[in-house]
């Protein structure tokens, strides 16, 4: 047979063969070390951003502020931003909300998104360690002498319609409505929503109202005054919380005495604890002011200000009443 | 294939000293390459073990660094000192050096954000320091205190942050400890299987290599064991290698045949001297048969050769010259007789019996006969059996010329033809029948068997008679064409002919 290679050439290939080999045997082990190393890298260690947005506020109010982050970041890389939560899980960490605000100017945040749920917080535009104003956005109550890029609210008078509206979806025709109010705080926006409740179920005067302060008794702890006025008046029908703890308050009172159903509770404020009542059938209705839509509201207006130098100084939220229907046709 | 082929053609070229050294380096390669990737892959292990841990120490360097910086600042403040300042200055600028490890920008990630945020409260801390210590250098203490406060939120800020970013980096490490140790756990997985399938390969190219070096000898191994009991009817080796192992297939094949050309030599010479010994056999059973015959036969003639011999002497003494030579004669022809009956002898001691026996036998028949010699060469030396000529002349008279009242003629021709020395003894008489002539021929015939009784039968009637002539002849020359019986080519008449070759 005539053979294809010389032998020497048929050598040479041997040799080359070999070389293949070895040369394949150092690929293999450049490739494991490469994935050996891939291993201890996190994929988001060199993922660079350009700026950094703090959503602040306090324990008290995390599952708003929750939500709000969740608005926020989901615009976030838009604005290629890096979008982190400033809210103590436990209320033994808790910090003030200008407390904060320091801290963001210090950690060169591009902006802060702060819940502001004490109309009597004044805040300021935090400035960085250069003299910079830091832009900031504030969301909840608003205090006229603060100084911010944009306030995100709702209508008092729009809010108090549609508590109104809730109530008379609850009672049609005749019950009793108390109203939780902690009177230690926010007396403008608690006044203005009862009248606008009010003048709203004027035309149905076989509901009657009542109001319940929590803040002036001393002695009693907040949620034994509710106790004790749930117990003392059984005609109540429907009470109405405005404020996020007040709601959690009233529902473990309602648990407590075994009314649950009895008695119909219309919350305020989402949260995971205020949905999972909903869905329990413990609250009958939830004013929420579109937290999720506040946070990329937040953003957007804050990365104008980034850009413009202004944004809209007063912007108003969505109100929307979330009942145990509407919310198991979203989910 | 023709890759392959040439491969092997290449590998056959090789000596087998050389595959062995290659496929031990090779093999020795191919592990050390394997031992290397798991040492590498090990080192890479324990180096990630100990960044785990690294990282850690180095921020709790990073921290006591901070401390020093914060708490000369703060000695500076109260004390306003010399040393603390340069404490401040020194710590603050190994802090600032320190600081630029960390990331600058934001990230997604979460160890990458603490260490921005790091960094900017370090700026901060740093700025808000240098102009506290700025405003405590020109007195003015109201922008003192302010920057100051506002240096120790920003260090409570760092001090919180670097916590964190310690708790950060210790879950970080763990994760990735444990990720190391899963990928550790895979490719330990994957080293073996690699390591299993290399050893495969080795030992399937090494299994290779010793059946292509051991397949040839188990071949000489086996020829041998045939070649060992005597079976030399074997194939020869095909060998394409080059190396120790085709040499020694070589030399086997050449020995191999080697063998049996010795064998085919010594086996011809075995039949030969078989043959040979067959022949003297036989030569030895019809001279000793003859010989008892013509003993026998010639008692009588001995004696008479003796007393002959007598009469000879008292024949000289009488001074009766013709009557002394005739006895002379007839004494000589029986002693030749009982001399060379057992040996071989010359062509001429024949042509002289021929003649002693043709004077007596002139002188018994008187002038029945004539006897004509005709001799044109001179190799009359040729050696040839004893007592051949003579019978053959007695032939022609006792049974050709036998009736014949006078004038008979025997002729003895002998010449050279062909390289043959030709004898013809013939005789003008009755002939030689047809039949008589097959059966004188095919009985002494070498396939013949010419056993001793019937051969002293046919000497019996024949005395040392034809068929004797004939078969001595055939057995000393070894071809049965050296005798022949014809017509006289003169006539009638029978014609012996004798041809000797090789003279």
């Amino acid at each position: 047979m005539k053979l294809l290679f010389p032998q020497k050439t048929a050598a040479w290939i041997i040799v080359l063969i070999c070389i293949l080999l070895v040369t394949l045997g150092c690929l293999i082990a450049v490739f494991t070390l490469r994935l050996f190393n891939s291993a201890q890298q996190s994929p988001a260690a060199n993922e660079k951003r350009q700026h950094f947005v703090l959503v602040a506020g306090t324990h008290a109010d995390i599952g708003f502020l929750k939500q709000v982050y969740e608005g926020a970041l989901s615009v976030s890389d838009e604005y290629d931003a890096v979008v982190e939560l400033l809210a103590p899980q436990s209320q033994a960490d808790d910090v003030s909300i200008q407390t904060w605000l320091e801290y963001g100017a210090a950690v060169g945040a591009s902006g802060i998104i702060a819940y502001i749920d004490n109309e009597k917080d004044i805040v300021a535009f935090p400035e960085d360690v250069h003299g910079n104003i830091v832009p900031l956005i504030t969301i909840g109550k608003d205090n006229p002498e603060s100084t911010h890029a944009s306030f995100i609210g709702a209508n008092t008078y729009e809010l108090g319609q549609v508590v109104a509206r809730a109530v008379t979806g609850i009672l049609p025709e005749e019950g009793s409505v108390l109203t939780v109010v902690n009177s230690s705080e926010n007396n403008e926006f608690t006044n203005q929503l009862l009248a606008s409740m009010q003048e709203a179920l004027v035309a149905y005067p076989r509901i009657t109202t009542g109001i319940l302060e929590t803040g002036f008794n001393k002695e009693l702890s907040q949620d034994e005054i509710i106790r004790r006025k749930l117990m003392n008046t059984p005609e109540t029908g429907v009470v109405v919380c405005l404020s996020l703890d007040d709601t959690l308050r009233v529902a473990q009172s309602v648990i407590d005495l075994n009314k649950t159903g009895q008695i119909k509770i219309i919350g305020f404020h989402e949260s995971e604890k205020t949905l999972e009542y909903l869905q329990k059938n413990i609250l009958s209705a939830v004013i929420s002011l579109n937290p999720v839509q506040m946070g990329k509201t937040a953003m957007h207006e804050l990365f104008r200000y980034r850009k413009e130098g202004y944004a809209n100084g007063y912007i108003l939220s969505d109100i929307s009443v979330l009942t145990q229907e509407s919310l198991s046709e979203t989910r | 294939m023709k890759l392959v082929e040439s491969i092997k053609t290449a590998m056959n070229s090789v000596s087998i000293r050389r595959k062995l050294l290659v496929s031990f380096i090779v093999a020795s390669g191919i592990m050390g390459l394997i031992v290397l990737y798991v040492v590498l892959i090990f080192g890479a292990v324990v180096d990630s073990v100990s960044v785990s841990y690294r990282t850690n120490a180095k921020l709790d360097a990073y921290s006591a660094l901070l401390a020093q910086t914060e708490s000369s600042l703060e000695q500076y403040m109260e004390l306003r000192s010399f040393e603390s300042i340069d404490t401040f200055d020194s710590t603050r600028a190994k802090l600032e050096t320190a600081t630029q490890e960390f990331t600058s920008f934001p990230s997604a990630d979460e160890v990458s954000l603490l260490e921005y945020k790091v960094y900017k409260l370090v700026e901060t801390f740093v700025g808000y320091a240098d102009s506290a210590v700025y405003a405590r250098r020109a007195n003015t203490i109201g922008a003192s205190d302010a920057a100051y406060v506002k240096a120790v939120k920003a260090y409570r800020f760092l001090t919180d942050a670097i916590s964190q970013l310690n708790n950060c980096y210790f879950r970080r490490n763990i994760v990735q400890y444990n990720a190391s140790l899963e990928t550790v756990r895979k490719i330990s997985l994957g080293c073996i299987g690699f390591t299993a399938l290399i050893v495969l390969l080795d030992l399937i190219l090494v299994l290779i290599l010793v059946t292509n070096i051991t397949k040839p000898l188990v071949e000489i191994s086996g020829v041998a064991h045939r070649l060992a009991e005597r079976d030399f009817d074997i194939p020869l080796f095909e060998i394409k290698t080059q190396d120790e192992v085709g040499n020694i297939c070589r030399a086997f094949n050449r020995m191999i045949i080697s063998i049996r050309e010795y064998i085919d030599t010594i086996w011809e010479k075995a039949v030969q001297e078989i043959e040979l010994r067959e022949k003297e056999i036989k030569m030895s059973a019809l001279y000793k048969d003859a010989q008892l015959k013509s003993l026998q036969a010639q008692i009588n003639p001995h004696f008479l050769f003796n007393t002959l011999n007598t009469g000879a002497q008292l024949a000289m003494m009488e001074g009766a010259d013709k009557t002394c030579f005739f006895i002379e004669q007839v004494a000589d022809f029986f002693r030749y007789n009982i001399q060379q009956i057992d040996r071989d002898t010359t062509l001429q001691d024949e042509l002289r019996i021929v003649d002693n026996y043709v004077y007596i036998m002139n002188v018994r028949f008187g002038s029945k006969f004539r006897f004509e010699k005709n001799i044109t060469t001179s190799n009359v030396s040729v050696r040839m059996p004893s007592m051949i000529l003579q019978p053959l002349i007695e032939d022609c008279i006792r049974h050709g010329l036998y009736d014949l009242p006078g004038g008979g003629i025997i002729a003895l021709h002998i010449y050279e033809q062909d390289g043959y020395l030709v004898i013809t003894i013939s005789d003008n008489g009755k002939g030689f029948p047809p039949d008589k002539r097959e059966e004188v021929l095919s009985k002494t015939a070498p396939s013949a068997e010419i056993g001793i009784s019937s051969s002293v039968d046919m000497i019996a009637d024949k005395g040392i008679g034809l068929y004797n002539v004939i078969a001595r002849l055939r057995l000393y020359f070894n071809t049965p064409n050296v005798f022949d019986i014809t017509a006289n080519p003169d006539g009638n008449g029978t014609c012996f002919v004798i041809r000797i070759g090789n003279v």
